[in-house]
Parts: structure tokens; sequence; C-alpha cells
């Protein structure tokens, strides 16, 4: 019994020491949070090769991370070191990865145009690790930042993400050094940041010059985990862009299969059979993506639409669903229908939104060393212009100091009722002397209305109020000059007013995109250039551009109008002299220069010479060649190339009438009834008295049925 | 004073795990970072957000086997520490605090580990379905695209192009559908089968041409079709436009009453250009059940017995012969772009 009492006595006592020990030590433990401040990074000494003539947008995610670093001693003092990431690494972006692309923003503006190579590059900050090494005569301090990134094109993703980690190192020698300043912390994740950051920019131009190897990587990531969506997104989106329309479907068809409610896997199978020129299968797509009532499918359906430049039906779906869209969906769709005054009073209404009442300054996110704000730009269009200047120091706003304030508190200190004065006291960069000054509240404008403002400007100007186009095009371009559209913008301002010299040299920075070519084109015209505004114009047909491309090609005709006329004068000297095959050549020469109209005149013409003498419109050899191509790849299923082999051949042979009919039937079979159409009308025109005419006319009125049917 | 000094002692006692562990934790991390891992075990990998414009949430890959979930309010390294502990005194604990009926944690842990083992399992056959989909739709034709064609008007048939260049009639597509199992039988059915098509296509005249020797052939065959084939030469004469050519002028017997003309008024090296111009036309006209692929080594095989009969003929008729050269001099656009295209695919 008493063996037994003194047991349960002993584990009494165990249990109530172990609950102590532990309790004693759980409660010695205390975490001490502790703050790096980002500070500025130096920029690149080396400069980076421009490795893509075309836009990029780097999103950096705001992101603070945290490292503990723990103290396992009874009584810990662990410490809890916390960076905010986004300052220093979006300066890291621009000093290391930004110059590998002609252009580049850290923002997507909704209503900027890209053209049709722009890509985003996602930039997650996601891991933070600090060490501290206390030599007896070298002391050091190791941070690394992890960053996780992702490429997308401007619809869908084009690689799987990828991994870099960030190392800097700072070492302080010597047996009496010491660290463990604030100052020394933001060095060392500065120095982490500048050292390694241009890695993502070698992975960045590995990826976009390895599509091939992408394709490959996916499949094989797809043969072992073929429940990840991501992989054919990527599969889907880098064929798609290749021409390789057949995977760029499987894909498709299998993210349907996966997920039959998300609307990705239909947009892309819609957009490959776009691409492989079949705009009703694609139309059918949507239909059926709709009928099922797949979230977002109206929306996307209406994008797709308005890239296929279908803007009536664009505008029929959007009166119908009135559903939320991307402003430039809308404006575009607007354009294309001819309503710009309708798509004026939507920009307003827009740039309502994009209305603040301020005195135009923005602040950089860190303070200076000596505790206040510094001013990282001015509105260009805020009365603060001309008063303060990047890098001065607000020391005070309405008699209240700045000094160690928290950034997003500054604003609040200025007046907001519109034409107050605010007393503002700043010290200018490497001055001691303090100035005194007095800025209006104003209703002012964010940076990104700079879009909305061009859009306006082009709006004005179709709609020929000149007094608005030059006021919007000179806001526009004075809020951002940097910015892809509000350039188009200002230079449209230059060839209105005659200063084509200054508009080419100002498109010469934006010439990735059709607008800016096409411009150029008209530049060069109004020069009498007329060989360089052909080619640029040529250029410009290549590239993908948007309803306001379509919508400059008048101004274009119109520019080399006089060219035109002189050289179908001279054709039809040299047809009444029966110098056909000369004739043709200045038939050719502005062929693809004239309105529809001309055009039509220029194949009547072209006809009587045909009647004449047939052999006139023979192929070369190379000609010959290219339209064997286009049977192989007619032979081979592949249509799209089938037609743009023949296409290639048109371009040179524009007046051979069997071309154009059969390219009529290609472009039917693939169900594209509207070019079907227009290339048996020329067809018909070429060759009036043509064996098989009826036919044709019979067989375009089913395609003008089943036209009016979709 | 004695209770005192076993507190002291025990409490000692139980932290000597403890620094051995701290210890070990940093040795653990040392060796982490060596090894050029991620060995901030504090910050999980976070899944990256994905921007719901621009992509769909990827599925984060499963672990391989059944972890226990973490209690949320301590960090790792804590929940190392007590699990230590717990291990050390797990012992002692059930013995002072469970009562003997009660069912300790691993008939849970036990069934936890079934249910997990149960979704890895599900999961690999959603695995191995969603491959096996995949790989159909993958081998799967466009349909779309077939339906498509099916609805053209068959009466409305492609062009030729003009006189001097060889006709082509534009063929339907090769059906998606069969090409698999075409290409097998194509590849199954061995070189016999294509021999014996290659024989037929030509109406065994071109093998004939050979044997005989070309001369001899020639005149055998201007005898009997000198009439059909000056009417031809005159058809030709006037054709303008050459999609007036009708496609049926390439019937054998025209095509080799053509080489014949030729002959005739140009002499053998003029015949042997027709001949070569007929043999290759006629690649582009379908066989009945070929494929794309069939097609292609049935067109290699065309050339090969070209090469072969042309050099036939003209050593017959005393002339030598190089095939690449005459495909260099007497070869038109047409008949290069075959050849090139076959030489490049």
């Amino acid at each position: 019994m008493a063996r037994k009492g003194v047991v349960m006595k002993v584990k009494s006592f165990l249990f109530a020491s172990i609950w102590l020990a532990v309790f004693f030590m759980y409660s010695c433990s205390t975490t001490i949070p502790y703050n790096i401040k980002p500070i500025n990074l130096e920029s690149s000494k080396q400069a980076t090769q421009t490795k893509f003539p075309y836009h990029a947008t780097f999103v950096v995610v705001d992101k603070t991370l945290d490292y503990t670093k723990y103290d396992y001693d009874i009584i810990s003092v662990n410490v809890k070191y916390i960076l905010p990431t986004r300052f220093m690494v979006l300066q890291g972006v621009k000093y290391y990865l930004s110059p590998y692309f002609k252009k580049s923003d850290y923002e997507r503006n909704s209503l900027e145009l890209y053209g049709k190579n722009h890509i985003i590059v996602e930039i997650l900050p996601n891991s933070l690790y600090v060490k501290e090494n206390l030599g007896f005569s070298k002391k050091s301090l190791d941070i690394e930042v992890g960053i996780n990134s992702r490429i997308y094109d401007d619809n869908y993703i084009v690689s799987k993400p990828y991994s870099v980690s960030l190392k800097g190192t700072y070492e302080v020698t010597g047996v009496f050094s010491s660290f463990g300043k604030d100052a020394d912390y933001s060095k060392a994740a500065a120095m982490s940041i500048e050292k390694d950051l241009e890695q993502l920019g070698q992975q960045i131009a590995y990826i976009l010059n390895n599509q091939n190897e992408i394709i490959s990587n996916v499949n094989a990531a797809i043969e072992k985990e073929p429940l990840d969506l991501e992989n054919y997104i990527i599969l889907a989106n880098v064929s798609l862009k290749n021409g390789n329309y057949k995977d760029a479907i499987a894909a498709s068809k299998m993210i349907i299969k996966l997920a039959p409610n998300n609307i990705i896997g239909y947009d892309l199978q819609a957009r490959s059979y776009y691409k492989n020129a079949q705009l009703s299968l694609a139309k059918k797509i949507f239909a059926a993506a709709i009928a099922q009532n797949v979230q977002d499918a109206k929306r996307y359906y209406i994008t797709f639409l308005v890239e296929a430049k279908d803007y009536d039906t664009a505008k029929m779906i959007i009166k119908q669903s009135q559903i939320p869209l991307n402003p430039k969906v809308i404006t575009e769709t607007l354009f294309g229908v001819n309503e710009y005054q309708s798509a004026v009073n939507i920009l307003k209404e827009a740039l309502e939104k994009q209305q603040y009442n301020g005195i135009g300054i923005a602040f950089s996110d860190v303070l200076s060393n000596s505790g206040y704000p510094i001013i990282e730009s001015v509105n260009p269009l805020s009365s603060a212009v001309g008063l303060v200047y990047k890098d001065d120091e607000v020391v005070e706003i309405n008699n209240q100091s700045t000094k160690n304030i928290e950034i997003e508190k500054v604003a609040e200190l200025v007046k907001k009722e519109p034409n107050a004065l605010n007393d503002i006291v700043i010290k200018r960069k490497n001055s001691s002397d303090l100035i005194k000054l007095s800025i209006k509240t104003q209703k002012l404008y964010t940076l990104d209305s700079f879009s909305t403002y061009a859009w306006l400007a082009f709006g004005n100007y179709f709609l020929n109020n000149k007094k608005d186009f030059y006021e919007y095009a000179d806001l526009s371009y004075k809020l951002y000059p940097n910015g892809n559209i509000s350039t188009i913008a200002k230079a449209l301002v230059l060839i209105d007013s005659g200063s084509y010299d200054k508009a080419v040299d100002l498109l010469d920075n934006v010439d990735f995109l059709a607008e800016a070519n096409i411009l150029k084109a008209v530049s060069y015209a109004h020069k009498k250039d007329y060989n360089k505004a052909l080619s640029m114009y040529k250029l410009a047909q290549q590239n993908y551009g948007s309803v306001l491309f379509d919508k400059f090609k008048p101004m274009f005709f119109e520019s080399v109008s006089f060219f035109v006329t002189e050289n179908l004068s001279t054709a039809s000297q040299l047809k009444n002299q029966g110098a056909y095959n000369k004739a043709l050549e200045y038939y050719q020469a502005v062929l693809d220069i004239v309105d529809d109209q001309k055009k039509s005149q220029i194949y009547s013409n072209v006809a009587s010479i045909i009647a004449a003498n047939p052999s006139v419109v023979e192929l070369n050899e190379n000609s010959k060649k290219s339209f064997i191509y286009a049977q192989m790849y007619y032979q081979e299923n592949k249509l799209d190339k089938a037609i743009a082999q023949l296409n290639s051949v048109i371009e040179k042979n524009p007046f051979n009438p069997n071309l154009h009919h059969d390219i009529a039937l290609l472009y039917a079979q693939t169900q594209d009834y509207k070019k079907a159409t227009e290339h048996m009308n020329v067809y018909l025109t070429l060759l009036p008295n043509a064996n098989d005419a009826q036919a044709v006319k019979d067989e375009m009125i089913k395609w003008e049925f089943k036209l009016k049917g979709e | 004073m004695r209770r005192v000094f076993e507190l002291f002692v025990l409490f000692v006692f139980l932290n000597i795990p403890i620094f051995a562990y701290a210890g070990a934790w940093e040795q653990a991390q040392e060796l982490c970072r060596q090894s050029g891992g991620n060995c901030n075990y504090n910050i999980p990998t976070p899944t990256p957000s994905i921007d719901r414009n621009y992509s769909n949430q990827p599925q984060p890959s499963a672990p391989k086997t059944y972890t226990k979930p973490r209690s949320p309010s301590l960090s790792p390294s804590e929940s190392m520490t007590i699990g230590i502990f717990g291990s050390l005194l797990s012992g002692l604990f059930s013995g002072l605090m469970n009562p003997p009926d009660t069912p300790n944690d691993d008939y849970l842990q036990a069934q936890k580990q079934k249910e997990y083992e149960e979704q890895q399992k599900l999961l690999m056959q959603k695995k191995q379905q969603a491959l096996k989909t995949w790989h159909a739709i993958k081998d799967q034709p466009q349909s779309e695209t077939q339906t498509a064609q099916q609805n053209q008007n068959p009466s409305l048939g492609f062009k030729t192009l003009g006189s001097s260049l060889v006709p082509f009639k534009w063929q339907n597509k090769i059906n998606p559908k069969e090409l698999d199992s075409s290409i097998t039988l194509a590849q199954n059915q061995s070189q016999f089968d294509l021999n014996h098509e290659v024989q037929n296509f030509f109406g065994n005249r071109l093998n004939d041409l050979a044997q005989e020797g070309g001369k001899d052939f020639l005149e055998k065959y201007h005898k009997s079709n000198i009439l059909l084939a000056e009417t031809l030469k005159e058809r030709k004469k006037i054709k303008g436009l050459g999609k007036f050519v009708g496609d049926n002028v390439y019937e054998n017997t025209i095509g080799i009453a053509s080489i014949i003309v030729d002959y005739k008024t140009d002499g053998v090296a003029k015949a042997l250009q027709s001949v070569a111009d007929f043999s290759i036309l006629k690649i582009g006209i379908p066989q009945a059940n070929f494929t794309l692929e069939a097609g292609r080594v049935y067109s290699r095989s065309v050339f090969n017995l070209l090469d072969k009969t042309l050099t036939k003929i003209s050593n017959a008729v005393g002339m030598d012969f190089d095939f690449q050269e005459f495909i260099n001099n007497n070869f038109n656009a047409y008949q290069k772009g075959v050849y090139e295209w076959l030489v490049k695919e």
C-alpha cells in the first residue's frame, strides 16, 4: 500500500515538474519583429542588349515577406525579419529586365494599344531568408529573396512558372568592425536583388526564344500530371501562336473535358478555329458555351468578335447581354460600326471615374535619410509643374510636419476642396534651404487616363471635331509621353498639321504597332516618297491592328491618291497601245492602295485585257511553285496554310482569275463566306464570260444565305 | 529542500534533449542550405496567385503519403519541439493520464491513412482516365472541318491554271479518320502492294517502255494513237488559258499519245520530258484508299521508277542520262515543286 502511495506521489511530482518546465520555457519565448527598410537600388552598370522589339508589362506583386530566426535557448528570443519587396523588386525590374524589351511598363492599361507580341511578366516574391555570420575578423549578412515568375501573352500563360533565388551578402571586415545598423540590412537586401535579378531576364529571353522546347516540356508534363489544366492551357496557347492548330484544338478540347464550366477551353478552341480560317466554327463553339451557361461565355465571345473584327455581331451581343466589359472592347466595337459619338460619351464617363482632387504629387515608397517623403513624380497636368520637382523632400504640408510619416497618410494632409490653397514646405536635393510654396488643389486625372484621352482624341478626329481632337491628343501625350496610344495620338496631330518628319520620328518609338506603321506610310506618302509609303503599308498589314488601323486606311488611300491617279492614267494609255503586260504592272502597283470602288474599276479594266490576251496573267516559275505548295497543304488538311500560300500567289498575280476562284472555294470550305464571296466577285469581274459563271453565281447565293444565317 | 533539489535535477534532465535538439536544428538547416534546398521552413512556398483574367488555377501535385494537418497556431519549430517532448514523454503521459480502456490515436491515424490511400487510388484512376481521354482527343480527326467540306457544292470544282502549266485538279483532302488505319495498312501491306499500284497506275506502259526500249515502244504507240495524239496537239494550241483544258485530257492514253507526239515532232529529249510531265502529273491524282503518307511513299516510287525508266530509254537510244540534271534542265515549276516537296519532307 505504502509502496503504491510512493509511486503515486512520484508520478504526480513528475507530471507537475514537466508541465512547469514546458510552461516556463514557452512563456519565456518571445519574437521580436525587425523591419528591413527598402532603399534605392543602384542602376545597372552593364547595358543589356534589347532582344525583343515589342512591349512587355511587368507586374510585380506587392508582397511583404518575413523570416523568423528561432532561438532555442531556454529563454528564446526569436527575430522576425520583415521585408516589403515591391519597391526594390520593381526598381530591379526597371534596371535589369526592362532593357530586354523595346518598351515596357509596370501596370496593364485596359485602353492601351500593345500590338500582337505583347507579353506580361508576373513577378511574385515568395520567400525570404536572413543569416548573420559573426566571425572574428569578418562579419557578414546573407539575404535571399525567392521569386516566382510567370509569362503570359495578352490572353493566356505561355510557360510553366519558374523560380529564381536572389542572393546577396553584405560583408564587414576587421576585428573591430561591427554591423547591425538598419542600413546594413537594407543594403544586403538591395544587393541580393541587384545581383541576381538579371537571371530572370535571361530566363524570359530563353522561354520566348525556345517555344518548341516549351511544347515538348508541357507534353511531357501532361503525361505525368494529366489532370493539370495549366499544361493544356500552355499547350493550346503556344500551339496556337506557332500555327499548330491541330494540337491547339486537341488541348482546348481536353480543357473542356476537364473543366466543362470554364470558358478558357471554349475560348482557346474557338481561337484555334478562327486562326485556321474557320470563323463560323469558332462562333459555333461560343454558341455552345453560351447555351451551356458557361460563366463569362458572352464576355469572352464579345472580346473574340472584336479581335475577329466582326463589330456588327459584337455590338448586337453587347446590346442584348448588357454585361460589364472592358472599355476598350466597347470602344473598338463602336468605332467599328462608326458610332463615334456613342464611343466618345462612354469614354467621357470612363474618364470621370479616373478623376480625383489633389495637388498632383506622387511620393516614393521610401522616406529620405532625414525621414521626409520624397517626390517621385509630378502630374504633368497639375499646377505643381514647375514648382516642385522629382527628388524634392516635402518637409511640411499645411503646417504639419511630415517627418517619419507613413506615405499613405501624406495625401490626407492635402486639402480636398477644389481651388483650396495648400502651404507646402520643400527641401531641394543637395540643399538645406527650405522653400515655401502654395499649391492649389485641383481636379486631376490619374496617370493611366492617358489612354482614355487618346481614344477621345481619335473619336473626335473621326467626328471631325478638330479642336477637341487636338486638345485630347495633347493631354494624352503630356500625361504619358511613353504610352503607345498617346504617341499615336500625338503623331496623328503632327500629320494633321503637316509635320510629317516629326511624326515619323515619333512613330519610330512604337514601330511594333500596325497603327504606327500605317501613319508612317501616310507621312511618307505626303512627302511623295511612295516607295517607302507602300512598303510601310505592307508592313502594317502584316501586323495585327486594332480598329484604328482600319480607320486609318482611308487616310492612307487619300494620301496616295495622286500616285494612284498617275498610275491608272499611265496604265490606261498602255492598255490602249496594246502594251498589256506593262499596263498590268501599273494596275498592280496601285491595287492594294485604293478603296473598294477603285479596285473594282481596275479589275474591270484588266478583264478586257485578259479577254484580248489571256496569256498575260500566266504565272511565273516561283508563283507556280507556291501554288503547288498550296495544293500540297490542302491535301494535308492544312487549310490555313493552303490559303496563306494561295494568298501569297495572289499578291504577286492579282489578276489571275483562277486563283481568286480557287481561294474563294477554300474560304467557303472554311465557312468564311464573306471572303469567299469577295474573291468570287473578283473572279467574275475578271472573267465575266466564264464557263461556270452561272454555277458560281448560284453558289454565291447559297453563301449569302449562310452569311445571313450566321 | 530535497524537493527543490529534485525539481532542479529533473529540470536539467528534461532540458538536455531540448539543447540537443536546438543544435540538431541548426545543423539540419546548415545541411539543407548546403544541399541547395528551400530551408526556410517557416515560410511555406505559397501557391502563386493566378490572375483569373490570364489563366486557370493549376492543380497542386498531391503528396506521396498522408501527413497529418499541422496546427496552424504553431510554427514548425514549435511543433517539432513539442513533438520531441511528446515522443519522449508519451509513455509517461499515457500512463499518467489515460484510463486503460481509452483508445489511442493509432486507430484514427490508421483510418485516415486508409482514407488517404483510397483517395490516392481514386486520383490515380482519374489520372489514367484523363490520359486516355487526352490521347484519344489528340488522335481524333477534326470532324468539324470534315463536315465543312462535305457541305461544298460538288458541281463546283477547283480551277486549273494556265495552258503552259500542268493543269491540276484540286482533290478532296485526305480524311484524317482513315489516316491512322491507312498508314498502318500501307506499312503492313509492304512495298509489294505499293509497287503493284504504281504498275497499275502507269498501265504497265512505262515498264513496257523500259523493257522494250524506248524507240520501239514509241513507234508502236505512235501507230495506234497518232490520230488521237494529233488531235490533242491541235487542242493544246487553241487552249489559251489553261483552265479550259479539261481534266480528262490526262487520261492515260492521251497522256501517252502526247508523249508520242512530242517524240515524233521534237525528238527523244522532248519525249523524255513528256514522260516526266505525264508521270509526275499523275502523282497529284488521288488513288483509291490512298492516304497522305501512303501517297508520299507512292510518289517517291514514281520518281524512282521514272529515273530508272528514263535512264533505260536514254541508254536504248544511245544517250547518257543524269536524272538530277534532267530535273534541273527540264522540270517545270510544278514538277520541281513536287520533287522538292518530296525531298524536303
